[in-house]
């Protein structure tokens, strides 16, 4: 169920604005046959809400067709034009360039960068927030960004890293498969994280875009001899504090000035008839 | 006696400590030009230390003389070789995919003598951490819990990755981990307590000052004494969230009041029909009583072994009735 400013939403009227394939209707299907009650104190709060949905899919979609490779913390690298490599693996955003040309690097130069999943997942976000708040605004509530796994110091994202039971996993929601009979010799395959995208799909850096079943299956290629114990995805999932990113985005969006009304003066007189008068 | 474990340093593990990382290069190189003989054996001391191996491994390449190393050197570079290039390890020469006798000592000195060496880059570091983690997952060697721990701290002072170390060292699924780890809440630098609070939830703001960190060790480890048969490893870790929670007490272990059996997954308690029964009713109940019946329950049966009996053999309502008369409420 959707409650708007407490009543109950149809969203029937939203029908002419999304397309019934897209991820914004599927999200908003789920949420109204819901048991549990998805609030939002305006329309405006929730179309918010699945916009940005909407453009994590996107991003995770755009991130796994970039060049980005596959590295643990020891092996990462960036391009140092934009960021600093930090000594444990981590990506610190220079202050001489602007964030936002630095995340569109890591999608239009991947072939400079190497991340493991989760730092791969901070970047979906941070390119997901730049395409819906713009560049401006973006570069105004972000002005340093710091990649390093679920180590968020930004408050607007700290949500991202904080995954809590929900009654429904929605598109653009974090999961994560967890594999606990992981080979020691590979701990970077103790889990994966993934978007949770459209048609039983997930994202997840280091493996693509897949199944459940081939998430799983790839985990259990990489687990110790004589293991028992399945890869499994849990049961809790992160999403952004969406409410906290609109407000920040309401304080701070551009402010379009009101059209001024011009006032034409008369044409003067031509120059031959005043002469001659 | 342990004839990898040395207590002493080798002649170019002096130098390497003493003047640094090329003059030991250098000194290596010398005495390779004068006498590859005496270079292996300054190399085959039984008192070197892993990380001047490491250093010098291009040397050894290059005097052609990886064959004139000894048997626990020669073990320790195919072991380097298989974690930098695992690409080329051939599977059948696996030295790290199941418990190995003749590897463990190796992993041992690799770890003991290595650990303090800071200055060698990623690929030291990616081996160090890897010789730990088999070490503690498949050898289950505990021994080097305490050293592991010094090591997640130096290195999260020196920015460097503790990532997989943090795993590896929860994977053990040993309280033991845990009190080690406590003992950093009380640390007198707040970035040492700060991290101890994130691995351990505790609140990050019981860092700020020396009493308060003070006060959350304290509390940590009353917490820890009380709850420790009931202590279970959730498996998360911080490639799962920013401040993955650990460890948590099995509730149910605790209310019918037996020791968990393992330390990690799924309960699997060895009850009677009357504690499955039991167990029934404390399932239905919702995670505030739970809380509340656990704790009387410990509480009650630390005092009166007998009364304890009488009591949880009672409806779980009259149970819930009781207990929150005797805590007064409170969880």
């Amino acid at each position: 169920m959707i409650k708007i400013a407490g009543e109950p939403f149809d969203i029937a009227k939203l029908s002419d604005t999304y397309a019934n394939n897209s991820v914004e209707w599927q999200v908003l299907t789920t949420m109204s046959q819901s048991q549990t009650p998805y609030l939002y104190d305006t329309i405006d709060l929730l179309k918010f809400e699945l916009s940005l949905r909407n453009e994590i899919v996107n991003a995770a979609l755009a991130l796994n067709s970039s060049a980005l490779s596959f590295a643990t913390f020891y092996d990462a690298r960036c391009n140092p034009a934009y960021w600093i490599r930090t000594a444990n693996g981590g990506f610190r955003l220079r202050e001489d360039v602007k964030p936002s040309e630095a995340i569109e690097d890591i999608y239009q130069h991947g072939e400079k960068y190497a991340t493991e999943c989760a730092t791969a997942m901070v970047i979906v976000y941070y390119k997901a927030l730049l395409t819906v708040y713009g560049e401006t605004v973006f570069n105004t509530l972000f002005p340093t960004i710091y990649l390093m796994n679920w180590y968020i110091n930004e408050p607007l994202l700290k949500e991202v890293g904080i995954p809590q039971k929900e009654a429904d996993v929605l598109l653009g929601d974090r999961g994560y498969f967890a594999n606990p009979d992981v080979d020691p010799q590979t701990p970077q395959w103790q889990g994966e994280n993934v978007i949770v995208l459209p048609k039983g799909l997930y994202y997840g850096h280091g493996i693509g875009i897949d199944t459940a079943d081939q998430i799983i299956g790839a985990l259990n290629d990489n687990r110790k001899p004589g293991a028992t114990q399945s890869a499994y995805f849990m049961d809790s999932v992160s999403r952004p504090n969406f409410s906290k990113l609109w407000d920040a985005y309401q304080q701070n969006k551009p402010v379009v000035a009101p059209l001024a009304t011009l006032v034409w003066a008369p044409f003067p007189q031509p120059l031959m008839a005043r002469s001659r008068a | 006696m342990d004839p990898y474990r040395t207590g002493q340093h080798g002649p170019l593990d002096e130098v390497r400590i003493q003047d640094g990382l090329e003059a030991c290069r250098s000194a290596f190189a010398e005495a390779g030009t004068a006498d590859v003989q005496r270079a292996m054996d300054l190399l085959n001391d039984p008192q070197i230390a892993f990380p001047t191996l490491f250093l010098l491994l291009p040397n050894i390449d290059a005097l052609g003389s990886v064959s004139k190393l000894n048997d626990r050197n020669a073990q320790a570079v195919r072991i380097v070789r298989q974690i930098l290039h695992p690409k080329d390890t051939d599977q059948a020469e696996n030295h790290l995919s199941a418990a190995q006798e003749a590897v463990r000592p190796v992993l041992l000195w690799m770890v003991q003598s290595g650990g303090e060496e800071h200055r060698l880059g990623n690929d030291y570091q990616k081996t160090l951490d890897i010789a730990i983690s088999v070490l503690l997952v498949t050898y289950e060697e505990k021994s080097i819990l305490g050293a592991v721990d010094q090591l997640i701290f130096a290195r999260h002072k020196r920015g460097q990755p503790v990532h997989d170390l943090v795993w590896a060292f929860f994977r053990t699924h040993d309280p033991a981990a845990l009190k080690l780890m406590a003992e950093h809440l009380q640390a007198s630098e707040p970035e040492e307590a700060e991290l101890a609070c994130r691995l351990l939830q505790v609140d990050p703001a019981q860092a700020k000052d020396a009493a308060r960190r003070q006060k959350a060790y304290t509390a940590y480890a009353h917490w820890l004494h009380e709850n420790d048969p009931y202590v279970y490893f959730t498996g998360e870790s911080l490639q799962y969230a920013s401040r993955p929670t650990l460890c948590k007490v099995d509730l149910a272990s605790k209310y019918i009041q037996k020791a968990r059996a393992s330390r990690g997954g799924e309960t699997v308690l060895p009850a009677s029909a009357k504690e499955q029964a039991h167990l029934e009713g404390f399932s239905s109940l919702g995670e505030e009583e739970q809380h509340v019946l656990s704790a009387f329950s410990q509480a009650m049966r630390a005092q009166d072994v007998a009364a304890w009996s009488t009591w949880i053999d009672a409806p779980v309502d009259a149970q819930i009735k009781t207990a929150k008369a005797g805590l007064g409420g409170a969880r």
